[in-house]
């Protein structure tokens, strides 16, 4: 996929703007520091839904709750990973075609 | 999460619609089950309400089981002189279940859990679908 120099600074900036928001009220911290934060909170409350999906599975098989609510909570796992996968994707190809630029 | 709150939803509908059948089921189970003394009563039959409820915690509306109440219409009459239950004439009270009635109970319970399990499965593909727009 062929990408200009100024598209990929765009979106990258766009992206650390975009996930950045939580962080940038206090102390203002620069673009990709931002992203980093945005990243730790997101990394986190992504290990947290898959962390309740597990649980949610090993009380299913000792019959400790519903099958509707395992269900539930696996996809909700599955939709947050594969969110922040497909995220993770596109930010870090941005950050390549970047180092790949000719100068 | 619009399309992650309607996955909560219909997972409760799935919830009380598995009670629902769960008592149809105790209701036919016990369709003979009569007194075991002249004093005692048959087994009475159960029925299940839903109410609304707001979930504060994710900020929905969901459905639940309500109560079980007990059906108060007449028990029948069966003639068994000989049995442990009956009563002076001769009658023996039979519980108030009928299975034509459960039969219809249970077909809508599970109707309505399918329709919810559509819906559980639309939402999960749309979500799918809209992260794949991601790649």
């Amino acid at each position: 996929m062929p990408v200009n120099f100024s598209t990929a600074i765009a979106a990258y900036m766009n992206s650390a703007r975009a996930l950045g928001q939580p962080g940038a009220a206090e102390g203002a911290p620069t673009g990709a520091s931002a992203l980093g934060e945005a990243f730790k909170d997101v990394m986190a409350n992504t290990a947290e839904v898959m962390h309740n999906a597990e649980q949610k599975s090993m009380a299913a098989v000792g019959g400790k709750t519903e099958i509707a609510d395992v269900v539930v909570a696996v996809a909700n796992a599955e939709v947050t990973l594969q969110t922040v996968v497909a995220v993770r994707d596109r930010v870090i190809q941005a950050y390549q075609d970047i180092l790949r630029m000719p100068i | 999460m619009d399309l992650l709150d309607s996955l909560h939803i219909s997972a409760a509908g799935m919830r009380t619609q598995g009670y629902r059948l769960r008592i149809v089921a105790e209701n036919l189970a016990n369709a003979e089950s009569v007194a075991t003394n002249k004093d005692g009563e048959p087994y009475r039959r159960q029925m299940v309400t839903f109410k609304n409820v707001m979930d504060r915690t994710l900020g929905i509306n969901t459905v639940q089981v309500d109560r079980i109440v007990l059906d108060p219409s007449e028990f029948g009459k069966h003639f068994s002189p000989n049995h442990p239950a009956a009563d002076a004439t001769g009658y023996v009270k039979t519980p108030n279940v009928n299975p034509l009635i459960e039969m219809t109970d249970m077909h809508e319970a599970e109707r309505s859990y399918q329709a919810n399990m559509k819906v559980l499965e639309a939402s999960r593909t749309m979500l799918q679908r809209t992260i794949d727009m991601l790649r």
